[in-house]
Protein backbone atom coordinates (compact mmCIF):
# COMPACT_ATOMS: atom_id res chain seq x y z
CA UNK A 1 0.00 0.00 0.00
CA UNK A 2 2.74 2.57 0.93
CA UNK A 3 5.56 3.53 -1.42
CA UNK A 4 8.45 2.40 1.25
CA UNK A 5 11.07 2.35 -0.61
CA UNK A 6 10.73 6.15 -1.48
CA UNK A 7 9.66 7.24 2.37
CA UNK A 8 12.62 4.95 3.73
CA UNK A 9 15.52 5.16 1.41
CA UNK A 10 17.93 4.83 3.83
CA UNK A 11 16.29 1.29 4.46
CA UNK A 12 16.34 0.01 1.02
CA UNK A 13 20.04 1.27 0.85
CA UNK A 14 20.85 -1.44 3.35
CA UNK A 15 20.03 -3.85 1.68
CA UNK A 16 17.50 -5.38 3.85
CA UNK A 17 15.20 -7.07 2.21
CA UNK A 18 12.22 -6.69 5.35
CA UNK A 19 11.84 -3.32 4.72
CA UNK A 20 12.58 -2.32 1.01
CA UNK A 21 9.45 -3.65 -0.09
CA UNK A 22 7.73 -1.20 -2.95
CA UNK A 23 4.65 0.00 -2.42
CA UNK A 24 2.29 -2.45 -5.16
CA UNK A 25 4.31 -4.89 -3.60
CA UNK A 26 2.45 -4.81 0.00
CA UNK A 27 -0.80 -6.11 -1.38
CA UNK A 28 0.89 -8.85 -2.82
CA UNK A 29 2.98 -10.03 0.52
CA UNK A 30 1.45 -12.38 2.80
CA UNK A 31 -0.28 -10.40 5.55
CA UNK A 32 2.18 -11.60 8.73
CA UNK A 33 5.18 -10.76 5.68
CA UNK A 34 3.61 -7.02 5.68
CA UNK A 35 3.14 -6.20 9.12
CA UNK A 36 6.79 -7.59 9.81
CA UNK A 37 7.62 -5.38 7.36
CA UNK A 38 5.71 -2.19 9.21
CA UNK A 39 6.88 -3.13 12.22
CA UNK A 40 10.62 -3.38 11.24
CA UNK A 41 10.31 0.52 9.47
CA UNK A 42 8.60 1.94 12.80
CA UNK A 43 11.32 0.14 14.68
CA UNK A 44 13.52 1.89 12.27
CA UNK A 45 12.06 5.22 12.65
CA UNK A 46 11.66 4.96 16.96
CA UNK A 47 15.15 4.26 17.60
CA UNK A 48 17.82 5.62 20.07
CA UNK A 49 16.85 8.84 21.47
CA UNK A 50 13.19 9.08 20.25
CA UNK A 51 12.43 5.80 21.86
CA UNK A 52 13.74 6.92 25.10
CA UNK A 53 11.65 10.30 24.49
CA UNK A 54 8.82 9.28 22.83
CA UNK A 55 5.80 8.69 25.54
CA UNK A 56 3.26 6.88 24.06
CA UNK A 57 -0.52 8.25 24.18
CA UNK A 58 -2.84 5.24 23.71
CA UNK A 59 -5.92 7.02 24.81
CA UNK A 60 -5.05 10.26 21.90
CA UNK A 61 -7.09 13.42 22.25
CA UNK A 62 -5.99 16.02 19.88
CA UNK A 63 -6.27 18.99 22.12
CA UNK A 64 -4.69 16.72 25.07
CA UNK A 65 -1.73 16.07 22.81
CA UNK A 66 -1.38 19.46 21.96
CA UNK A 67 -1.15 20.82 25.14
CA UNK A 68 1.18 18.14 26.24
CA UNK A 69 3.88 18.97 23.47
CA UNK A 70 3.48 22.94 23.75
CA UNK A 71 4.16 22.67 27.31
CA UNK A 72 7.12 20.51 26.97
CA UNK A 73 8.47 22.78 24.45
CA UNK A 74 7.91 25.54 26.60
CA UNK A 75 10.14 24.16 29.57
CA UNK B 1 -36.32 19.78 -14.14
CA UNK B 2 -33.60 22.86 -13.99
CA UNK B 3 -29.76 21.63 -14.27
CA UNK B 4 -29.46 24.89 -12.55
CA UNK B 5 -31.57 24.63 -9.43
CA UNK B 6 -29.74 20.81 -8.86
CA UNK B 7 -26.45 23.34 -9.18
CA UNK B 8 -27.71 26.41 -6.86
CA UNK B 9 -25.04 26.63 -3.56
CA UNK B 10 -26.51 26.76 -0.52
CA UNK B 11 -26.95 30.45 -0.32
CA UNK B 12 -28.55 30.67 -3.40
CA UNK B 13 -30.74 27.95 -2.96
CA UNK B 14 -31.93 29.41 0.68
CA UNK B 15 -32.64 32.83 -1.22
CA UNK B 16 -34.89 30.84 -4.05
CA UNK B 17 -36.68 29.10 -0.83
CA UNK B 18 -37.05 32.37 0.88
CA UNK B 19 -38.72 34.33 -2.16
CA UNK B 20 -40.80 31.49 -3.18
CA UNK B 21 -38.42 31.38 -6.30
CA UNK B 22 -38.28 27.93 -6.11
CA UNK B 23 -39.49 25.06 -3.35
CA UNK B 24 -38.06 22.59 -1.60
CA UNK B 25 -39.77 19.75 -3.54
CA UNK B 26 -38.09 21.85 -6.22
CA UNK B 27 -34.67 21.56 -5.27
CA UNK B 28 -35.72 17.62 -4.39
CA UNK B 29 -36.57 16.96 -7.83
CA UNK B 30 -33.91 18.01 -9.53
CA UNK B 31 -31.28 16.87 -7.66
CA UNK B 32 -32.54 13.85 -7.91
CA UNK B 33 -33.02 14.14 -11.52
CA UNK B 34 -29.31 14.37 -12.20
CA UNK B 35 -28.86 11.46 -10.14
CA UNK B 36 -31.12 9.80 -13.00
CA UNK B 37 -28.75 11.72 -15.42
CA UNK B 38 -25.32 10.53 -13.59
CA UNK B 39 -25.57 7.80 -11.52
CA UNK B 40 -25.75 5.64 -15.32
CA UNK B 41 -22.07 6.42 -15.21
CA UNK B 42 -21.31 7.18 -11.73
CA UNK B 43 -22.78 4.53 -9.86
CA UNK B 44 -22.21 6.98 -6.76
CA UNK B 45 -25.20 5.88 -4.79
CA UNK B 46 -25.86 2.80 -2.51
CA UNK B 47 -29.45 3.39 -2.12
CA UNK B 48 -31.88 6.14 -3.07
CA UNK B 49 -34.84 7.49 -0.87
CA UNK B 50 -36.85 9.16 -3.26
CA UNK B 51 -40.13 8.60 -1.70
CA UNK B 52 -39.14 9.83 1.65
CA UNK B 53 -37.19 12.54 0.51
CA UNK B 54 -40.37 14.13 -1.46
CA UNK B 55 -42.27 13.81 1.92
CA UNK B 56 -39.25 15.52 3.84
CA UNK B 57 -39.61 18.03 1.16
CA UNK B 58 -43.32 18.61 1.01
CA UNK B 59 -42.74 19.13 5.02
CA UNK B 60 -40.11 21.14 4.53
CA UNK B 61 -41.71 23.27 2.36
CA UNK B 62 -45.12 23.54 4.38
CA UNK B 63 -42.69 24.69 7.40
CA UNK B 64 -41.58 27.79 5.28
CA UNK B 65 -44.99 28.55 4.29
CA UNK B 66 -46.05 28.69 8.04
CA UNK B 67 -42.75 30.52 8.50
CA UNK B 68 -41.52 28.41 11.08
CA UNK B 69 -38.39 26.62 9.67
CA UNK B 70 -35.67 25.48 11.47
CA UNK B 71 -32.94 26.03 10.54
CA UNK B 72 -30.50 26.88 7.66
CA UNK B 73 -30.45 23.64 5.68
CA UNK B 74 -34.44 23.42 6.35
CA UNK B 75 -35.28 22.01 2.75
CA UNK B 76 -32.09 21.48 1.34
CA UNK B 77 -31.37 18.45 -0.09
CA UNK B 78 -28.00 15.75 0.51
CA UNK B 79 -26.49 12.80 0.23
CA UNK B 80 -24.96 11.08 3.07
CA UNK B 81 -21.82 8.29 2.96
CA UNK B 82 -23.27 4.84 3.74
CA UNK B 83 -21.46 4.05 6.85
CA UNK B 84 -23.27 6.99 9.17
CA UNK B 85 -26.42 5.32 10.45
CA UNK B 86 -29.91 7.31 10.18
CA UNK B 87 -32.59 5.34 11.96
CA UNK B 88 -34.56 2.84 10.49
CA UNK B 89 -32.83 3.34 6.64
CA UNK B 90 -30.13 0.41 6.08
CA UNK B 91 -26.51 1.12 6.76
CA UNK B 92 -24.35 -0.85 4.28
CA UNK B 93 -20.64 -0.04 5.20
CA UNK B 94 -20.31 -0.84 1.22
CA UNK B 95 -20.19 -4.59 2.56
CA UNK B 96 -22.21 -7.62 1.84
CA UNK B 97 -21.00 -8.42 5.83
CA UNK B 98 -23.84 -5.85 6.75
CA UNK B 99 -26.58 -7.08 3.98
CA UNK B 100 -30.01 -6.77 6.11
CA UNK B 101 -28.01 -4.01 8.72
CA UNK B 102 -30.35 -1.64 9.65
CA UNK B 103 -30.05 1.01 12.65
CA UNK B 104 -32.28 2.32 15.25
CA UNK B 105 -31.01 5.42 16.08
CA UNK B 106 -29.13 8.28 13.64
CA UNK B 107 -25.31 9.27 14.04
CA UNK B 108 -25.31 12.23 15.94
CA UNK B 109 -24.04 14.35 12.87
CA UNK B 110 -27.46 12.93 11.01
CA UNK B 111 -29.35 13.32 13.73
CA UNK B 112 -28.42 17.00 13.56
CA UNK B 113 -28.99 17.15 9.60
CA UNK B 114 -32.28 15.91 10.09
CA UNK B 115 -33.55 17.85 13.46
CA UNK B 116 -32.65 20.68 10.76
CA UNK B 117 -35.25 20.12 8.32
CA UNK B 118 -32.39 18.82 5.90
CA UNK B 119 -33.26 16.37 2.90
CA UNK B 120 -31.56 13.03 2.69
CA UNK B 121 -31.74 12.29 -0.96
CA UNK B 122 -29.93 8.64 -0.97
CA UNK B 123 -26.82 7.13 0.69
CA UNK B 124 -23.58 7.06 -1.22
CA UNK B 125 -21.40 4.81 -2.09
CA UNK B 126 -18.06 3.80 0.37
CA UNK B 127 -14.98 1.82 0.13
CA UNK B 128 -15.83 -0.99 2.10
CA UNK B 129 -15.74 -0.27 5.86
CA UNK B 130 -13.83 3.13 4.47
CA UNK B 131 -11.00 0.80 4.20
CA UNK B 132 -9.43 1.70 0.77
CA UNK B 133 -9.02 4.55 -1.52
CA UNK B 134 -11.08 3.79 -5.07
CA UNK B 135 -14.87 3.46 -4.08
CA UNK B 136 -15.24 1.10 -7.27
CA UNK B 137 -17.61 0.45 -8.77
CA UNK B 138 -17.89 3.77 -8.18
CA UNK B 139 -16.67 6.58 -10.35
CA UNK B 140 -15.77 9.94 -10.75
CA UNK B 141 -17.88 12.75 -11.74
CA UNK B 142 -15.62 14.21 -14.43
CA UNK B 143 -14.38 11.16 -15.89
CA UNK B 144 -16.33 7.55 -15.52
CA UNK B 145 -13.06 5.98 -16.40
CA UNK B 146 -11.49 7.21 -13.59
CA UNK B 147 -12.10 6.47 -9.82
CA UNK B 148 -13.71 9.08 -7.66
CA UNK B 149 -10.78 8.24 -4.73
CA UNK B 150 -12.09 7.19 -1.47
CA UNK B 151 -13.08 6.43 0.80
CA UNK B 152 -15.93 8.47 0.45
CA UNK B 153 -16.25 8.55 -3.10
CA UNK B 154 -19.68 8.12 -3.99
CA UNK B 155 -20.05 11.45 -1.71
CA UNK B 156 -17.60 13.36 -3.62
CA UNK B 157 -18.74 12.39 -6.93
CA UNK B 158 -22.41 13.22 -6.11
CA UNK B 159 -22.02 16.34 -4.97
CA UNK B 160 -19.91 17.16 -7.78
CA UNK B 161 -22.57 15.74 -9.81
CA UNK B 162 -25.25 18.15 -8.48
CA UNK B 163 -26.99 15.36 -6.46
CA UNK B 164 -27.59 17.36 -3.16
CA UNK B 165 -25.99 20.46 -2.00
CA UNK B 166 -23.25 19.14 0.59
CA UNK B 167 -23.11 15.77 1.72
CA UNK B 168 -21.00 14.09 4.80
CA UNK B 169 -18.28 11.97 4.07
CA UNK B 170 -15.51 10.16 7.37
CA UNK B 171 -12.06 10.73 6.66
CA UNK B 172 -9.43 8.68 8.36
CA UNK B 173 -6.41 8.98 6.56
CA UNK B 174 -7.49 11.00 3.74
CA UNK B 175 -11.39 9.81 3.02
CA UNK B 176 -12.67 13.08 2.70
CA UNK B 177 -10.24 15.35 1.44
CA UNK B 178 -8.73 12.95 -1.26
CA UNK B 179 -12.07 12.58 -3.10
CA UNK B 180 -12.90 15.88 -3.00
CA UNK B 181 -9.71 17.05 -4.67
CA UNK B 182 -10.46 14.32 -7.70
CA UNK B 183 -14.07 15.83 -8.08
CA UNK B 184 -13.37 19.55 -7.66
CA UNK B 185 -15.55 19.76 -4.87
CA UNK B 186 -14.24 21.63 -1.09
CA UNK B 187 -13.71 19.10 1.97
CA UNK B 188 -12.92 19.79 5.29
CA UNK B 189 -11.93 17.16 7.43
CA UNK B 190 -12.21 18.75 11.30
CA UNK B 191 -9.88 18.44 14.47
CA UNK B 192 -10.17 15.09 15.86
CA UNK B 193 -13.25 15.09 17.92
CA UNK B 194 -15.10 18.40 16.67
CA UNK B 195 -17.89 16.45 14.84
CA UNK B 196 -19.49 13.09 16.76
CA UNK B 197 -18.17 10.00 15.78
CA UNK B 198 -21.34 8.51 17.37
CA UNK B 199 -23.40 5.77 14.99
CA UNK B 200 -20.28 5.80 12.04
CA UNK B 201 -19.01 2.39 11.34
CA UNK B 202 -15.62 2.86 12.60
CA UNK B 203 -12.39 2.08 10.96
CA UNK B 204 -9.79 3.42 13.55
CA UNK B 205 -10.90 5.01 16.77
CA UNK B 206 -7.91 7.05 17.39
CA UNK B 207 -8.56 8.79 13.83
CA UNK B 208 -11.56 8.83 11.75
CA UNK B 209 -13.46 11.71 11.31
CA UNK B 210 -16.87 12.55 10.20
CA UNK B 211 -16.73 15.43 7.39
CA UNK B 212 -18.14 17.50 5.05
CA UNK B 213 -18.12 18.09 1.24
CA UNK B 214 -19.98 20.69 -1.04
CA UNK B 215 -19.71 22.79 -4.05
CA UNK B 216 -17.97 25.28 -2.18
CA UNK B 217 -15.84 26.36 0.66
CA UNK B 218 -18.73 28.94 1.72
CA UNK B 219 -21.54 26.32 2.02
CA UNK B 220 -18.73 23.70 3.65
CA UNK B 221 -18.93 26.30 6.51
CA UNK B 222 -22.76 26.64 7.07
CA UNK B 223 -23.28 22.82 7.12
CA UNK B 224 -19.67 22.54 9.36
CA UNK B 225 -21.40 25.04 11.82
CA UNK B 226 -25.07 23.19 11.95
CA UNK B 227 -23.23 19.23 13.45
CA UNK B 228 -20.07 20.51 14.89
CA UNK B 229 -19.94 20.60 18.49
CA UNK B 230 -19.75 18.09 21.89
CA UNK B 231 -21.37 14.63 20.92
CA UNK B 232 -22.38 13.32 24.61
CA UNK B 233 -22.08 9.90 22.65
CA UNK B 234 -18.80 9.95 21.46
CA UNK B 235 -15.85 9.98 24.59
CA UNK B 236 -13.61 11.54 22.14
CA UNK B 237 -15.88 14.47 21.25
CA UNK B 238 -13.82 18.13 22.20
CA UNK B 239 -15.85 19.49 24.95
CA UNK B 240 -15.25 22.85 23.96
CA UNK B 241 -18.30 24.20 22.52
CA UNK B 242 -18.58 24.95 19.06
CA UNK B 243 -18.11 28.70 17.96
CA UNK B 244 -19.98 29.50 14.43
CA UNK B 245 -17.49 29.83 11.71
CA UNK B 246 -19.71 30.67 9.02
CA UNK B 247 -20.52 34.35 9.25
CA UNK B 248 -17.22 35.24 9.13
CA UNK B 249 -15.78 33.36 6.03
CA UNK B 250 -15.50 36.88 4.39
CA UNK B 251 -12.61 37.88 6.51
CA UNK B 252 -9.97 37.27 3.85
CA UNK B 253 -6.49 36.13 4.03
CA UNK B 254 -4.56 39.53 4.42
CA UNK B 255 -1.66 39.74 6.46
CA UNK B 256 -1.51 36.18 7.33
CA UNK B 257 1.44 33.65 7.27
CA UNK B 258 1.30 30.80 5.07
CA UNK B 259 3.39 28.04 5.39
CA UNK B 260 4.96 26.04 2.54
CA UNK B 261 6.99 23.24 3.24
CA UNK B 262 10.38 23.04 1.15
CA UNK B 263 10.23 19.08 1.55
CA UNK B 264 7.60 16.26 0.58
CA UNK B 265 4.89 17.77 -0.42
CA UNK B 266 5.76 19.12 -3.63
CA UNK B 267 8.66 17.02 -4.69
CA UNK B 268 5.93 14.52 -6.34
CA UNK B 269 3.93 16.53 -8.56
CA UNK B 270 2.76 16.34 -12.52
CA UNK B 271 3.52 19.58 -13.83
CA UNK B 272 -0.64 20.27 -15.54
CA UNK B 273 -1.24 19.70 -11.42
CA UNK B 274 1.49 22.29 -10.58
CA UNK B 275 0.60 24.97 -12.67
CA UNK B 276 -3.10 24.79 -10.85
CA UNK B 277 -1.52 24.41 -7.31
CA UNK B 278 0.31 27.72 -8.67
CA UNK B 279 -2.50 29.52 -8.94
CA UNK B 280 -4.32 28.69 -5.43
CA UNK B 281 -0.71 29.82 -4.09
CA UNK B 282 -0.94 33.05 -6.45
CA UNK B 283 -4.61 33.43 -5.12
CA UNK B 284 -2.96 33.76 -1.51
CA UNK B 285 -0.21 36.34 -2.51
CA UNK B 286 -3.07 37.92 -4.28
CA UNK B 287 -5.22 38.17 -1.47
CA UNK B 288 -2.91 39.59 1.25
CA UNK B 289 -1.13 36.71 2.48
CA UNK B 290 2.85 36.17 2.92
CA UNK B 291 4.25 32.87 1.69
CA UNK B 292 6.89 31.51 3.83
CA UNK B 293 8.72 28.79 2.93
CA UNK B 294 8.56 26.16 5.47
CA UNK B 295 10.53 23.52 6.85
CA UNK B 296 8.75 20.92 9.04
CA UNK B 297 10.85 19.16 11.37
CA UNK B 298 11.31 16.71 12.87
CA UNK B 299 11.47 15.16 9.06
CA UNK B 300 10.88 11.45 10.68
CA UNK B 301 7.27 12.79 11.41
CA UNK B 302 6.62 13.36 7.64
CA UNK B 303 8.51 10.18 6.82
CA UNK B 304 6.55 8.05 8.99
CA UNK B 305 3.39 9.35 8.73
CA UNK B 306 2.26 6.84 6.24
CA UNK B 307 3.00 3.84 7.76
CA UNK B 308 2.16 4.64 10.95
CA UNK B 309 -1.10 5.23 9.91
CA UNK B 310 -1.06 2.15 8.03
CA UNK B 311 -0.31 0.12 11.48
CA UNK B 312 -2.70 2.38 13.90
CA UNK B 313 -6.05 1.53 10.81
CA UNK B 314 -4.57 -1.67 10.83
CA UNK B 315 -5.04 -2.86 14.09
CA UNK B 316 -7.58 -1.07 15.74
CA UNK B 317 -9.94 -2.10 12.25
CA UNK B 318 -8.73 -5.70 13.09
CA UNK B 319 -9.85 -5.43 16.45
CA UNK B 320 -13.36 -3.92 15.91
CA UNK B 321 -13.71 -6.55 12.65
CA UNK B 322 -12.22 -9.71 15.13
CA UNK B 323 -14.14 -12.31 15.19
CA UNK B 324 -15.68 -11.71 11.56
CA UNK B 325 -12.25 -12.10 9.96
CA UNK B 326 -12.04 -16.01 10.17
CA UNK B 327 -15.93 -16.72 10.71
CA UNK B 328 -17.09 -14.36 7.77
CA UNK B 329 -13.83 -14.20 5.54
CA UNK B 330 -16.13 -15.05 2.42
CA UNK B 331 -18.20 -11.63 3.32
CA UNK B 332 -15.07 -9.07 2.81
CA UNK B 333 -13.53 -8.15 -0.53
CA UNK B 334 -10.08 -9.26 -0.84
CA UNK B 335 -8.00 -5.85 -0.74
CA UNK B 336 -9.89 -5.40 3.19
CA UNK B 337 -9.62 -8.86 4.32
CA UNK B 338 -5.69 -8.55 3.83
CA UNK B 339 -5.61 -5.43 5.68
CA UNK B 340 -7.46 -6.84 8.31
CA UNK B 341 -4.86 -10.08 8.69
CA UNK B 342 -2.32 -8.20 8.23
CA UNK B 343 -4.00 -5.38 11.23
CA UNK B 344 -3.77 -8.70 13.07
CA UNK B 345 -0.47 -10.03 12.46
CA UNK B 346 1.15 -6.47 14.00
CA UNK B 347 2.94 -6.61 17.01
CA UNK B 348 1.97 -4.99 20.16
CA UNK B 349 4.80 -2.58 19.90
CA UNK B 350 4.11 -1.65 16.76
CA UNK B 351 1.37 -0.45 17.45
CA UNK B 352 3.09 1.78 20.13
CA UNK B 353 5.68 2.85 18.32
CA UNK B 354 3.04 4.12 15.86
CA UNK B 355 1.30 6.27 18.70
CA UNK B 356 5.11 7.33 19.11
CA UNK B 357 5.16 8.90 15.77
CA UNK B 358 1.70 10.07 15.92
CA UNK B 359 3.41 12.64 18.60
CA UNK B 360 6.60 13.27 16.36
CA UNK B 361 3.57 14.68 14.07
CA UNK B 362 2.07 16.65 16.74
CA UNK B 363 5.33 17.82 17.63
CA UNK B 364 5.97 19.05 13.78
CA UNK B 365 2.94 20.68 13.74
CA UNK B 366 3.53 22.52 16.74
CA UNK B 367 6.75 24.38 15.84
CA UNK B 368 5.56 24.89 12.71
CA UNK B 369 2.39 27.08 13.93
CA UNK B 370 4.91 28.91 16.19
CA UNK B 371 5.59 30.44 12.48
CA UNK B 372 3.00 30.24 10.32
CA UNK B 373 -0.58 30.73 10.95
CA UNK B 374 -2.09 27.86 8.28
CA UNK B 375 0.17 24.87 6.11
CA UNK B 376 -0.81 24.86 2.51
CA UNK B 377 0.40 21.94 -0.15
CA UNK B 378 -1.10 19.96 -2.85
CA UNK B 379 -3.78 18.02 -2.35
CA UNK B 380 -2.50 15.46 -4.68
CA UNK B 381 0.37 15.70 -6.76
CA UNK B 382 -1.89 13.95 -9.85
CA UNK B 383 -5.17 14.14 -11.26
CA UNK B 384 -7.26 11.16 -10.39
CA UNK B 385 -6.07 7.87 -12.03
CA UNK B 386 -7.99 5.81 -14.09
CA UNK B 387 -9.60 3.11 -13.01
CA UNK B 388 -6.97 0.17 -14.60
CA UNK B 389 -3.87 2.83 -13.39
CA UNK B 390 -2.48 0.92 -10.33
CA UNK B 391 0.54 2.98 -10.26
CA UNK B 392 1.22 6.50 -10.65
CA UNK B 393 3.71 8.49 -12.71
CA UNK B 394 5.16 11.51 -11.29
CA UNK B 395 7.56 14.29 -13.52
CA UNK B 396 10.77 13.33 -10.84
CA UNK B 397 11.02 10.84 -8.29
CA UNK B 398 10.19 7.22 -8.00
CA UNK B 399 6.44 5.88 -9.64
CA UNK B 400 3.94 5.76 -6.42
CA UNK B 401 0.86 3.01 -5.98
CA UNK B 402 -1.71 4.49 -6.26
CA UNK B 403 -3.50 3.77 -3.18
CA UNK B 404 -0.54 5.48 -1.26
CA UNK B 405 -0.18 8.32 -3.60
CA UNK B 406 -3.74 9.05 -2.94
CA UNK B 407 -3.52 10.16 0.80
CA UNK B 408 0.37 10.64 0.86
CA UNK B 409 -0.23 14.63 2.07
CA UNK B 410 -3.23 14.01 3.43
CA UNK B 411 -2.58 10.83 6.40
CA UNK B 412 -0.40 13.39 8.86
CA UNK B 413 -3.26 15.64 9.14
CA UNK B 414 -5.36 13.27 10.53
CA UNK B 415 -2.46 11.45 12.72
CA UNK B 416 -1.58 15.26 14.48
CA UNK B 417 -5.59 15.20 15.00
CA UNK B 418 -5.72 18.76 12.92
CA UNK B 419 -8.25 20.20 10.52
CA UNK B 420 -7.83 20.07 6.98
CA UNK B 421 -9.49 21.56 3.40
CA UNK B 422 -9.39 20.86 0.04
CA UNK B 423 -9.86 24.08 -1.95
CA UNK B 424 -10.45 23.27 -5.25
CA UNK B 425 -7.47 25.80 -8.20
CA UNK B 426 -8.90 24.74 -11.33
CA UNK B 427 -8.91 22.25 -14.03
CA UNK B 428 -5.37 20.02 -14.54
CA UNK B 429 -6.08 19.54 -18.45
CA UNK B 430 -9.64 18.48 -17.74
CA UNK B 431 -9.40 16.83 -14.57
CA UNK B 432 -9.84 18.96 -10.82
CA UNK B 433 -6.78 19.84 -8.94
CA UNK B 434 -6.79 21.56 -5.47
CA UNK B 435 -4.66 22.90 -2.28
CA UNK B 436 -4.94 21.19 0.66
CA UNK B 437 -4.97 24.01 4.05
CA UNK B 438 -3.54 22.54 7.33
CA UNK B 439 -4.15 24.66 10.67
CA UNK B 440 -3.91 24.24 14.11
CA UNK B 441 -6.47 22.23 16.47
CA UNK B 442 -9.48 23.84 16.08
CA UNK B 443 -8.82 26.37 13.34
CA UNK B 444 -11.79 25.27 11.05
CA UNK B 445 -13.16 28.63 10.98
CA UNK B 446 -9.69 30.01 9.72
CA UNK B 447 -9.10 27.47 6.74
CA UNK B 448 -12.51 28.08 5.60
CA UNK B 449 -11.86 32.17 5.48
CA UNK B 450 -8.49 31.22 3.94
CA UNK B 451 -10.28 28.63 1.35
CA UNK B 452 -12.96 31.46 0.51
CA UNK B 453 -10.32 34.11 -0.25
CA UNK B 454 -8.53 31.41 -2.62
CA UNK B 455 -12.05 30.59 -4.17
CA UNK B 456 -12.80 33.92 -5.05
CA UNK B 457 -9.75 34.47 -6.80
CA UNK B 458 -9.33 31.14 -9.08
CA UNK B 459 -13.01 31.22 -10.58
CA UNK B 460 -13.83 27.02 -10.15
CA UNK B 461 -16.84 27.35 -8.26
CA UNK B 462 -19.73 27.22 -10.90
CA UNK B 463 -17.65 24.33 -13.10
CA UNK B 464 -19.61 21.58 -13.40
CA UNK B 465 -18.50 18.04 -14.87
CA UNK B 466 -19.15 17.68 -18.44
CA UNK B 467 -21.76 15.36 -18.04
CA UNK B 468 -23.19 16.73 -15.64
CA UNK B 469 -23.74 20.00 -16.87
CA UNK B 470 -26.97 19.99 -18.35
Amino acid sequence: LYAIRRVYPAASEQGDESVSESSEQSNEQPPEELAATLGALLDQTVSGDLRRRLEPEPSFAAERAWSVVKSRDAQ
Amino acid sequence: VSVDLAFASLAEARRMLDSGEASSVELTRAALAQADRMVPHTNALALRLDERALTRAEAADGRRAQRSTIGPLDGIPYTLKDIIDVADIPTGAGSRLYEGNVPTQSATSAARLEDGGAVLLAKARTHEFAWGGTTLPARNAWDPDRIPGGSSGGSASSVASGIGTFTLGTDTAGSVRSPANFNGVAGLKPTYGRIGRSGVVPLAWTLDTVGVLARSVRDVAVVYDEIAGPDPLDPTSVATPHEPVAGAVEGGAEGLRIGVPDAYFFETIQEPVARTVQQGLDALADAGAELVELTLTPPEAVDSALVAAFVLIGAESSAWHAEWIDTKADLYGEDVLHYLRMGRALLATTYIDAVRCRQLAVECFARAFEQVDIVVTPGHGHVAPRVDEETIVFDRGEPEGRDAAGVRNLTIVNLAGLPGLIVPTGLAGELPAGLQLIGPPLSEGLLLRVGAAIEDRVGHVGRRPPLAAG
